[in-house]
C-alpha cells in the first residue's frame, strides 16, 4: 500500500511538473485570432529552413517582420531636444573569409519563424499553422488558455490521495507495532528501551568514577561512556521519532525532546571538557545532566498509553 | 553520578569565550571575507568559512598557543563565519546597482546607506532565527552536514588518534581529488611554442593564438601599431576626464569607440589569412592601455606578456588534460570545413553532433576539469543529462545526510532524466532548442522557477506542520526565561526578548529604508534631455515614483507634456508602470513594505536554514531573486534602488540566519552554551558587511581606473550572480517573470509536505533548483553511506564515516580558499 502511495506521489509530481511547464503555452488551433493578437511570444516559435522554404513563405515572413518591427520602433523620447548625431569615423576595410565553424553553423542553423517578443499577428499565426506548429510560448498567463490545467488538477488530487494513504498506512503500522510490544536487547530501536540503555551507561559511568581518583582514568571513562552514548544511543533514540510522535503527539514529542536535547548537550559538553582534560567542567556537566535525565524519563513515561490515532 | 567525596583538582575555568578566540575569529573572518568577496565577484559563488576557520583556529590555538579548548575553537569558527557569511548576501545584490548605472563612492550617500542596511540585515537575521533553535536542532534534529563536519574537526583531538588519522586521510583525499579540478583556475602566460598544442587541446581559442603571436612580435620589435597606442592614450584621457567630470567625456567616449574600431581593423589586417581575420574579433582594453604606456616608456615592453592584455593563458594541470574524449564519429553527409585547430586553409571532416556538441571539429571531452559526462559515456540520448561534478565536498555532504539525501537525488533525476526529456519530446520546447540544449532550456525555464516554488510551498507546509513543535519550543524558552529572571537555574538561550527587539528593529529599519528610498529619485539620467543628473533640485512625483530632471526646462517640458508623451519618456525607467502599493500614501506604503519585509526575513531564513540543515545546499541566489522581485512588485518596477537596498538587507539577513543555525548545530554537538555563541555572533556579524562593502569599493575604484567601468563584463570581476539578478530585474520591468510556475511549484511543494514528511517539498524543490551535476555527486555520497551502513552497521558508518566525510568537506573548502587566495594575490 505504501509503495503504491509513493508511486502515486512520484507520478503526480511528474505529471504536475509537466502540466506546469505548459502554463505559458497557447494552442494555436482553437484559440481566437483576437485573443492571440494580444499575446507576445515568450520564446522563439516554429522553425524553417531558408534553403527549402519557398520564396512565397519567406516573402510573407518578411512582410510580417516589417510590420512587427515597425510596431516596436516607436519614438522613445518625444520630448528630447533635437541634437546632431555623432558620425562614426571610417575604419579600414577588412577582407575576411568565413571560418569552418561559421559555415557549419549556417548549414545547421535552425531559424525560428516567430521571434521572442513578437506579437501573434494573424499573418504570423497563419505561417506557424502552415509549419505544423501546435503550441507557442507566450509571456502572459491565462488559466482558460492553459492547455493542461486539467492534468495539473489531476496531479494535485494524486498528491492528496498519496499523502492520505501514507498517513493512514503509517498510523496502522504504528498501532501494530504498539500492539506487538517493545523489542528489547542490543538491537532495540524503540525509544524507551534505548533510553533505558542510555541510563544504564550513565549509571556504569558513575560507578566507574566512584571507584577511582586517578584523573586520567576518570577522563578516559567519561570519553568512553559518553562516546558510546553519542554513537549508539542518541541516534537510535532520535530515529524512533515516528513512534514517539504517534504516541505523544507532536507537542508531546517536542516537550520530550526539549529535555532530552538539554541533557544531550550537557553530555556533549562533558565529553568535550574531558577531551580537553578539564575534569571539573566535565563533572559539573554530568551533574547538570542528571535532573534532565530524570525529567526526560518522566516525560517519556507520562505518555505511556498508546495513542495510535493522534498526530 | 559522580562521587561527591572526591573534590575536583583546582583548575582554571574552562576556556570558551576568550580574548584570543575573539581576536583570532575576527582576523580569520575578515581575511576570508575579503578573499571570498573577490572570488565570488569573479566566479559567481561563495564558500562557507566555518570549516576553514575551525581548522585554522584549531591549529593556532592548540598547535601554537597550546591552550585552546574544543569550545574555544568553536567560538573562533562562530565569529569567523559570522564575519565572513554576510558577503554572499551583499555580492549577490549590491553589484547589480553598478551594472544598472548607479555610482558607488565613499563620499556618496548610497554607499553608506547600503552598508548600514546590510549591517542591520546581518544582526536582524541572526536575531530572528534564534528562537527557532530549539525547534530546528532539539526537536527536528536537522543534520547540517557541514556543521557536523566542523564538529568532527573540533572533537578530533579527544576522539583518539585513529579518528584523527581518518579525518586527515579524508582531507588528503579531498585535496588529491579536488586539486586537478581547482588548479586550472591558476593560469600563467603560455609559451609561444605551445600555442598550437593548446588550441588542439581546446585550452585556448585560435583568436588567443593569433593575438599572442602579434603581441610577441611587438615585444620583440619594441613597438606596437600606432592605432592601438592611440586607443590606449584616448582611453587614459577618458578615465581622467571622468574623474574630474569634464565636459569632454561625451566627446572622448565617441573617440575611444572609433579608435578601438580602427585599431582592431589594423590588427585583423595584419593577419595573413582572411579566415584568421574572421576569428580575431576583439582585444582587451588592457592591451591598448599597456601598449600606450610601453610606447611612452613608462613600462618595459615585456609587460605586454600578460594574460589580462590578451596573451594566451595556459591553465595548470586539470582533469581536462587527460584528454579523455568521445569516440570520433564523422558525419558522412557533411562536407569538410576549415576548423580552428587546423589553422586556415585546411579542411577537416565534420563530426556528428553527438560526438562534437560545440561543433569545433574535435570530439568533446567526457571528463572536463570539474565534471564527468556519464550520460554520454553510456550513450544516453542528449536530452538526458547525467553529469557528475568532481566535488569532494558534495560526496562528504551526501554521506553526512545519508538516506534522506536520496530524496534530493530522486528530485534531480526526476527533473533532468524524466521531466526535461519528456517536455522536449512532447514538443513543448521551442523548435530552436536542440537535443543537447534541452537540459539547459529546461533548467532555466522550467526546473528553476518550479524549484523555487516548491521550496516556498514546501517550507510553508513545514512551518504549518511544525507549529505545535514551534509553540512548545517558544513555551520552553519563555519558561526558561522566567526561571532566569526569578533566579532559578538560568536560561541557556537569548530568549524571546531578542526576537521582540529584532522584530521592532527590523520594522523600524525597513520602514525608514522604504520611506527614504521611496522619496529618492529613481533615475540618474534625465528622461527628457538624456543627460546625467547633477543634483536633485528638479524633480516631480509620477505614478508613485520621484522622477529627477537635469534642469528647469526639462522639468517644465515634462510637466507640460501630454500623458502619452509622459508615458513615453517615463517608460525607459519603468516609471510608466505602477507597483501594487503605488496608490497609497508614501508612509503607509513604507509601513506595509516593512511588515512584509520582516515576515519575509523570518520565512526565507527558515527556508535557507532548513535547506542547509537537511542537505547542506543553500538556495541563497534564488531567495535573493525572490526578495528583490517581492519589493519591486510592492513598490513598483521603477524603484530599483529601493528594491536592491532593501533586498540586500534582507538577503544578508537570510544568509546570517542560516549561518547562525549552522553554528549553533556545531555548538550543540560539542556542548557549547547557545547563549554565548548567539551573543558573540550578534555582536560581530555586523563587521562582515562593512568589510565586503569596503572590498567592493576597492574593486570598483580599481576597475574604473583600469577598464573605465565599475564591474561586470569587460573587467576581472564579472559578478555573474549580479548579472543574473539584473536579468531578473529587467524581467520584472518587462513583465516577463514566470509567476505561474512559482505558484504551481508552491502548490505541489505544499501538497508534497502532507505525505511522508513535511520537508519533502523543500528537498525536491532544492534538487530541481540546483544544477544536476552537484546533485548527482551528492547522491553518490548518500549511496555510499547506505552501503557502508548495510555492510558494516550504522554505528561503524557513524564512527568512521563521519570523520572521513568531514575530511572531504574540510579538505575541499581549504583547497578552494587556497586557490582563491593565490588568484587574489597573483591577480
Amino acid at each position: 500500500m505504501k509503495l503504491f502511495a509513493y508511486l502515486l506521489i512520484t507520478l503526480s509530481v511528474i505529471l504536475g511538473s509537466l502540466a506546469s511547464s505548459t502554463a505559458y503555452l497557447v494552442r494555436l488551433q482553437g484559440t481566437s485570432p483576437e485573443t492571440l493578437a494580444t499575446l507576445r511570444l515568450g520564446s522563439p516559435a516554429g522553425a524553417y529552413d531558408p534553403a527549402t522554404a519557398g520564396s512565397a513563405f519567406t516573402e510573407r515572413l518578411t512582410t510580417v517582420y516589417s510590420k512587427l518591427d515597425a510596431e516596436r520602433s516607436t519614438v522613445v523620447n518625444p520630448l528630447k531636444p533635437i541634437t546632431t548625431q555623432r558620425v562614426p569615423a571610417i575604419t579600414p576595410p577588412v577582407e575576411t573569409a568565413p571560418t569552418g565553424e561559421s559555415v557549419l553553423a549556417a548549414r545547421e542553423a535552425v531559424i525560428p519563424i516567430g521571434r521572442t517578443g513578437d506579437r501573434l499577428l494573424p499573418d504570423l499565426v497563419a505561417l506557424l499553422n502552415e509549419s505544423d506548429v501546435t503550441f507557442v510560448k507566450v509571456t502572459e498567463f491565462g488559466f482558460a488558455r492553459w492547455p493542461y490545467s486539467w492534468l495539473f488538477v489531476l496531479s494535485c488530487v494524486g498528491l492528496l490521495g498519496g499523502a492520505w494513504i501514507i498517513r493512514r498506512t503509517r498510523r496502522m503500522e504504528l498501532a501494530a507495532a504498539v500492539a506487538a510490544g517493545p523489542v528489547t536487547g542490543k538491537d532495540a530501536v524503540d525509544a524507551a528501551t534505548v533510553f533505558a540503555r542510555l541510563s544504564g551507561r550513565l549509571h556504569s559511568l558513575a560507578e566507574e568514577l566512584a571507584e577511582t581518583n586517578d584523573q586520567d582514568a576518570r577522563l578516559e571513562a567519561i570519553i568512553r561512556h559518553i562516546g558510546q552514548i553519542q554513537r549508539d544511543d542518541v541516534p537510535a533514540f532520535a530515529a524512533d521519532r515516528p513512534a514517539l510522535v504517534n504516541r505523544l503527539s507532536l507537542a508531546g514529542y517536542a516537550e520530550l525532546m526539549d529535555s532530552f536535547a538539554a541533557m544531550e548537550r550537557q553530555l556533549n559538553r562533558a565529553w568535550s571538557a574531558a577531551a580537553d582534560a578539564h575534569l571539573p567542567e566535565s563533572e559539573t556537566c554530568l551533574r547538570n545532566a542528571q535532573p534532565l535525565l530524570v525529567e526526560t524519563l518522566r516525560r517519556l513515561k507520562s505518555h505511556s498509553a498508546p495513542n495510535p490515532v493522534s498526530e | 553520578m559522580t562521587d561527591p567525596a572526591s573534590p575536583p583538582p583546582v583548575q582554571p575555568p574552562y576556556r570558551e569565550v576568550t580574548l584570543a578566540a575573539i581576536v583570532l575569529g575576527l582576523i580569520i573572518g575578515a581575511v576570508m571575507n575579503a578573499a571570498i568577496t573577490y572570488a565570488g565577484l569573479k566566479i559567481g559563488f561563495t564558500i562557507g568559512g566555518s570549516a576553514i576557520a575551525a581548522v585554522i583556529g584549531f591549529g593556532l590555538l592548540r598547535g601554537i598557543l597550546r591552550k585552546g579548548t574544543i569550545l574555544e575553537t568553536n567560538i573562533v569558527q562562530t565569529i569567523a563565519s559570522a564575519v565572513n557569511t554576510p558577503n554572499s548576501g551583499v555580492i549577490f545584490t549590491v553589484p547589480v546597482l553598478l551594472l544598472l548605472g548607479f555610482e558607488l563612492s565613499v563620499g556618496g550617500l548610497d554607499f553608506w546607506l547600503i552598508t548600514l542596511a546590510c549591517v542591520c540585515g546581518a544582526v536582524l537575521g541572526g536575531a530572528f532565527i534564534i528562537p527557532l533553535r530549539k525547534q530546528m536542532l532539539d526537536i527536528e534534529r536537522l543534520r547540517f552536514p557541514s556543521a557536523t563536519a566542523v564538529a568532527a574537526i573540533l572533537k578530533s583531538p579527544g576522539a583518539g588518534p585513529k579518528k584523527a588519522i581518518v579525518l586527515g586521510v579524508g582531507i588528503a583525499l579531498a585535496v588529491l581529488i579536488g586539486l586537478p579540478a581547482q588548479l586550472p583556475q591558476l593560469r600563467s602566460p603560455a609559451d609561444i611554442e605551445d600555442l598550437q598544442t593548446l588550441v588542439e587541446q581546446e585550452r585556448i581559442g585560435r583568436a588567443d593564438l593569433l593575438l599572442t603571436r602579434q603581441i610577441d612580435s611587438w615585444i620583440s620589435a619594441q613597438t606596437a601599431p600606432e592605432s592601438l597606442v592611440r586607443h590606449g592614450r584616448l582611453q587614459a584621457e577618458l578615465i581622467q576626464a571622468k574623474e574630474v567630470n569634464s565636459e569632454q567625456v561625451g566627446d572622448l567616449e565617441g573617440q575611444v569607440v572609433d579608435a578601438k574600431a580602427y585599431a582592431l581593423a589594423e590588427l585583423r589586417n595584419a593577419l595573413g589569412h582572411p579566415v584568421d581575420r574572421s576569428r580575431l574579433t576583439d582585444y582587451p582594453l588592457e592591451l591598448s592601455a599597456l601598449a600606450h604606456r610601453a610606447s611612452a616608456g613608462e613600462i618595459p615592453w615585456t609587460e605586454l606578456r600578460s594574460t589580462k592584455a590578451g596573451w594566451a593563458a595556459d591553465p595548470m594541470f586539470g582533469y581536462a588534460d587527460l584528454q579523455i574524449r568521445m569516440h570520433r564519429r564523422v558525419d558522412e553527409s557533411s562536407e569538410p570545413v576549415d576548423f580552428a585547430f587546423n589553422g586556415p586553409g585546411e579542411n577537416s571532416d565534420v563530426l556528428t553532433p553527438y560526438a562534437d556538441l560545440n561543433r569545433n571539429g574535435v570530439p568533446d571531452l567526457v571528463i572536463t576539469d570539474d565534471t564527468i559526462d556519464v550520460g554520454r559515456i553510456l550513450g544516453l540520448p542528449l536530452q538526458i543529462q547525467l553529469l557528475f561534478a568532481i566535488a569532494p565536498f558534495a560526496i562528504g555532504a551526501g554521506y553526512l545526510t545519508g538516506r534522506a539525501g536520496l530524496l534530493v537525488l530522486a528530485g534531480g533525476i526526476l527533473a533532468y532524466v524524466v521531466l526535461n526529456p519528456l517536455i522536449y519530446s512532447m514538443g513543448w520546447m521551442p523548435a530552436t532548442v536542440s537535443e543537447s540544449g534541452a537540459a539547459g532550456y529546461g533548467f532555466g525555464n522550467v526546473n528553476r522557477p518550479l524549484g523555487i516554488g516548491l521550496l516556498l510551498g514546501g517550507a510553508l507546509m513545514g512551518v504549518i506542520a511544525s507549529l505545535p513543535a514551534i509553540r512548545e519550543a517558544f513555551k520552553s524558552i519563555v519558561v526558561a526565561g522566567k526561571a532566569n529572571t526569578s533566579g532559578g537555574g538560568g536560561s541557556d538561550e537569548l530568549g524571546l526578548k531578542v526576537l521582540i527587539a529584532a522584530v521592532a528593529g527590523a520594522l523600524l529599519f525597513l520602514f525608514i529604508a522604504a520611506d527614504f528610498t521611496g522619496k529618492q529619485a529613481i533615475n540618474s539620467v534625465c528622461p527628457v534631455s538624456e543627460q546625467a543628473i547633477e543634483s536633485d533640485e528638479f524633480s516631480a512625483p509620477y505614478n508613485g515614483y520621484t522622477l529627477a530632471f537635469a534642469d528647469e526646462p526639462s522639468l517644465q517640458a515634462f510637466l507640460e507634456a501630454s500623458p502619452e508623451d509622459q508615458i513615453a519618456v517615463a517608460a525607459p525607467f519603468s516609471a510608466d508602470r505602477k507597483g501594487l502599493l503605488s496608490g497609497l500614501n508614501p508612509h503607509v506604503r513604507a509601513g506595509i513594505i516593512a511588515v512584509i519585509g520582516a515576515l519575509w526575513i523570518w520565512f526565507a531564513g527558515i527556508i535557507i536554514a532548513q535547506c542547509t540543515g537537511m542537505t547542506d545546499w543553500s538556495p541563497i541566489s534564488g531567495m535573493a531573486l525572490l526578495t528583490v522581485v517581492l519589493v519591486m512588485l510592492l513598490s513598483g518596477p521603477g524603484g530599483v534602488l529601493g528594491a536592491v537596498l532593501i533586498g540586500a538587507a534582507l538577503c544578508v539577513a537570510i544568509t546570517c540566519a542560516a549561518d547562525m543555525m549552522a553554528d549553533l548545530k556545531t555548538g550543540y554537538l560539542v556542548g557549547a552554551k547557545p547563549k554565548r555563541q548567539q551573543t558573540v555572533e550578534l555582536i560581530f556579524t555586523g563587521i562582515g558587511p562593512i568589510i565586503t562593502m569596503g572590498v567592493l569599493l576597492i574593486i570598483v575604484v580599481g576597475n574604473q581606473a583600469k577598464f573605465g567601468v565599475p564591474i561586470g563584463p569587460g573587467t576581472d570581476t564579472s559578478a555573474p550572480q549580479a548579472q543574473a539578478l539584473q536579468a531578473v530585474i529587467t524581467g520584472v520591468q518587462g513583465g516577463e517573470m514566470p509567476y505561474t510556475l512559482y505558484g504551481a511549484g508552491s502548490f505541489i511543494g505544499a501538497l508534497l509536505g502532507l505525505g511522508a514528511f513535511s520537508g519533502l517539498g523543500v528537498l525536491v524543490g532544492l534538487s530541481m533548483y540546483l544544477p544536476f551535476a552537484y546533485i548527482a555527486t551528492y547522491g553518490v555520497g548518500c549511496v555510499i553511506n547506505m552501503l557502508v551502513s548495510k555492510t558494516k552497521g550504522a554505528s561503524w558508518a557513524e564512527e568512521w564515516g563521519v570523520p572521513m566525510a568531514a575530511g572531504f568537506i574540510v579538505g575541499d573548502a581549504v583547497l578552494a580558499l587556497g586557490v582563491n587566495a593565490i588568484v587574489l594575490i597573483t591577480g
